[in-house]
C-alpha cells in the first residue's frame, strides 16, 4: 500500500503528506496515515522515522481503568468527572495516614480518628468505585526513628518540628499489624485493594534515606517485612483483598535507579525465613511521573522498563497499575487548557495500549496539579469514552511527543 | 491586487514545506544514478516578473569519504548538484531562482556558484506549473550508508512588476 516503484529516479508516487520515507533500490515506501493501522516491514524499516507504533491491536479500557485521587471531602461527590477506582493518598490534611488515624498509642481502634476516611470510603463506595487504600505514614510513637525528617516534615532553616518520623517503618512491627487489621476489619467490603506505602525509593536507594524529602527511609528488608505483615494482617480479615506493592516512582526510558531498586525490593527477605517480597503481592504499582519537562515521548520506553523489571523480579504475571500519574513539571496549572488536555489523553491511550491496567491521575482537585473546573475534565471524557467503546484500533507515539490513534474514522493525532 | 502573471501583494509565500525525512539508503547498486527524494510543484502563474523561488534544503549523510552529491532540478533544469566534503554529516542548501525581467526566463543563486564564474541559467515558462525535484546520488556505490532530506521550505517572493 506504501511502497511504490522507482522508475528513472522517481517514485511512482510521491505523497504531499506523509511521516518519513526511504528509497532502496527501485523501491520507495512512505509512511502515510493509512499506514497507523498497521506498521508493516517496510514502513517499520524506514530510517529516522519519527513514530513508533506501540500496538496494532484494538485498545480498550473497562470503567475500572481510569483511576483518580479526590483531595478534598467537599469534592468526592462531584459527577463530571468519571473514574472507576480511586486511591487515598494525600488526602486533606493528611487524614489517610497512620499518624493521623491512630494519633496515640491507644490500641483500641474504635477510639481512633476515621471520620475523614469513612466519609472518603462510603461516598466512593456507593458510587460503585473501587478503593485503593495505601497504608503510610509511621505515627511518631510508633516510628523507629521519630526525629527523622521526610518529604512532610519541616526543612532546614524551620524553626517549628512537624511530621518528624513519619517515613520510617515501625518500631515495633506489631504495630504495624494491628493498623493494617483495623483498616481491613472498618472497611471489610467497601475497600478491596490496600497499597503497602508510597514511593519508597524517592531519595532511598534500598539502604536507607539519601536526602530529607524522602517518603520511606528504612531498607529493602523492613519494606518487605511490612509487605508480608500487612498481607497476611489483610487477608486474615478478607481473603478476597489485593495487596499492591510499594509503587516505585522515578522511572525512566532507559534503566536507571527506578529499575534497581524495584528488583532490590521484590528479592527483600520478609523476615520469616524463606520469603521475599514478591511473594506477598498480587498487583504491581508504579507512579508513571515523566521526565522533565513532561516528555510524553518517553512513557511507552518507561512502561517497557516497569516490565522488563517485572520479568527480572519474576513477576510478570501480575497486572500493573500506575498508582499516580499528572503532569508535574511543569505542573497542571501552569499549562494551557489545550496541553493539559493532550497531557491527559496521550497518557491515557499509551498505557492503555501499553497494557497498565490502571491509572490514577494524581489529583483531580489539587491545588497546583489538578484539573478540576478545566476543559480538560471534558476532554478526558471523551478519550475514556473512545477507550471504553474499544473503538480504537492501533496507537502509535511520536518523537515529540504526540500520539496516534486509528479509528474506523481514520487518523488522528493528538 | 493582481500583478501580471503573479500573486498579489508583495509579502513572500510559502509554497510547500516539510520535514519528514525521506531516507535514501545505498543498495551497493544503483547508487551512482540520481533520485529523486521529493518533488514540488509551483502552480503555473505563481512567478510574476522579478519574482523569485527561494528554496532552503536541510539534509543529513553518513559522513565518510564516499562522494555525495545533493542536487536541485528546476522544470527538468539541473540548476544545483552541491558535492559533501568528505567527513561530514549535514548540509544546508539555499538556492534562489529568479525570472529576471521575464516570465520564461530565470537566473539563479547557489552556493556552489556563488562569486564563480559559471553563470547558472534556465528557461521554464512559469506561467505553466514547474516541478522542483530535490534528488541525491553517490559517486560510486557503497555499502551501508544514506543520505536523507530532513526537510525543505520552497518560498515565493513576488516581484514589482
Amino acid at each position: 500500500m506504501t511502497d511504490y516503484v522507482v522508475s528513472g529516479g522517481r517514485s511512482s508516487t510521491y505523497p504531499a503528506k506523509h511521516y518519513g520515507g526511504q528509497f532502496i533500490g527501485n523501491r520507495a515506501t512512505f509512511c502515510l496515515d493509512q499506514d497507523f493501522l498497521t506498521f508493516d516491514a517496510n514502513v517499520q524499516a524506514i530510517p529516522n522515522l519519527q513514530v513508533s507504533q506501540l500496538t496494532s491491536l484494538p485498545v480498550t479500557a473497562n470503567d475500572k481503568f481510569f483511576g483518580m485521587h479526590v483531595k478534598y471531602r467537599i469534592n468526592d461527590s462531584q459527577s463530571g468527572c468519571s473514574f472507576g477506582t480511586v486511591r487515598s493518598h494525600d488526602m486533606e490534611n493528611g487524614k489517610g495516614r497512620w499518624q493521623f488515624i491512630q494519633p496515640t498509642n491507644d490500641p483500641n481502634p474504635a477510639n481512633w480518628d476515621w471520620a475523614d476516611l469513612d466519609s472518603w470510603a462510603n461516598t466512593h463506595y456507593a458510587a460503585g468505585r473501587d478503593l485503593v487504600f495505601t497504608l503510610f505514614g509511621t505515627p511518631a510513637w510508633a516510628s523507629a526513628r521519630p526525629t527523622e525528617r521526610n518529604a512532610y516534615s519541616d526543612q532546614d532553616p524551620e524553626v517549628i518540628q512537624y511530621n518528624r518520623g513519619i517515613t520510617s517503618e515501625p518500631l515495633d512491627m506489631t504495630k504495624w499489624d494491628a493498623f493494617c487489621a483495623a483498616v481491613a476489619t472498618r472497611y471489610l467490603g467497601k475497600i478491596k485493594y490496600y497499597e503497602v506505602w508510597n514511593e519508597p525509593n524517592y531519595q532511598n536507594d534500598g539502604t536507607g534515606a539519601t536526602g530529607t524529602y524522602n517518603f520511606f527511609s528504612g531498607t529493602y528488608a523492613k519494606l518487605a517485612e511490612m509487605v508480608r505483615r500487612a498481607n497476611q494482617a489483610i487477608k486474615a480479615i478478607d481473603p478476597t483483598a489485593k495487596i499492591i506493592c510499594p509503587a516505585t516512582t522515578v522511572w525512566a526510558a532507559t534503566a536507571g535507579s527506578a529499575d534497581t531498586y524495584f528488583t532490590g525490593m521484590m528479592s527483600a527477605p520478609t523476615s520469616d525465613g524463606s520469603t521475599t517480597m514478591k511473594d506477598w503481592i498480587d498487583i504491581v504499582g508504579v507512579h508513571l511521573y515523566l521526565p522533565t519537562p513532561n516528555r510524553m515521548q518517553d512513557l511507552f520506553a518507561m512502561i517497557d522498563r516497569v516490565n522488563a523489571s517485572k520479568t527480572a523480579a519474576g513477576v510478570s504475571a501480575l497486572p500493573t497499575w500506575d498508582t499516580e500519574s499528572a503532569p508535574i513539571n511543569p505542573e497542571a496549572s501552569t499549562l494551557t487548557d489545550l496541553h493539559l488536555s493532550q497531557f491527559i489523553a496521550r497518557s491515557m491511550i499509551i498505557q492503555a495500549a501499553k497494557g497498565i491496567a490502571r491509572t490514577f491521575y494524581f489529583q483531580y482537585d489539587g491545588p497546583d496539579i489538578g484539573i478540576k473546573g478545566r476543559p480538560a475534565v471534558s476532554y478526558r471524557e471523551r478519550i475514556a469514552s473512545l477507550l471504553l467503546g474499544g473503538s480504537i484500533q492501533s496507537v502509535s507515539s511520536f518523537s515529540d511527543g504526540r500520539v496516534g490513534y486509528y479509528t474506523s474514522s481514520g487518523l488522528t493525532i493528538i | 491586487m493582481f500583478k501580471a502573471g503573479g500573486l498579489p501583494g508583495t509579502l513572500p509565500r510559502l509554497i510547500s514545506q516539510s520535514y519528514a525525512p525521506v531516507t535514501r539508503s545505498s543498495d551497493n547498486a544503483t547508487d551512482t544514478s540520481y533520485v529523486t527524494l521529493a518533488t514540488v510543484t509551483v502552480p503555473g502563474g505563481t512567478m510574476n516578473y522579478n519574482g523569485k523561488i527561494v528554496i532552503e534544503q536541510d539534509w543529513r549523510h553518513t559522513s565518510s569519504v564516499s562522494a555525495k552529491n545533493l542536487r536541485i532540478d528546476w522544470g527538468g533544469t539541473w540548476m544545483t548538484a552541491a558535492p559533501v566534503s568528505a567527513n561530514t554529516n549535514r548540509s544546508f542548501l539555499l538556492l534562489s531562482i529568479k525570472n529576471a525581467n521575464s516570465l520564461a526566463s530565470q537566473t539563479a543563486l547557489n552556493s556552489s556558484t556563488f562569486g564563480s564564474g559559471t553563470e547558472v541559467t534556465a528557461a521554464i515558462d512559469t506561467t505553466q506549473s514547474v516541478a522542483i525535484d530535490f534528488r541525491c546520488n553517490w559517486g560510486a556505490n557503497v555499502v551501508g550508508e544514506q543520505i536523507i532530506l530532513l526537510g525543505y521550505s520552497v518560498w515565493y517572493y513576488p516581484g514589482n512588476t
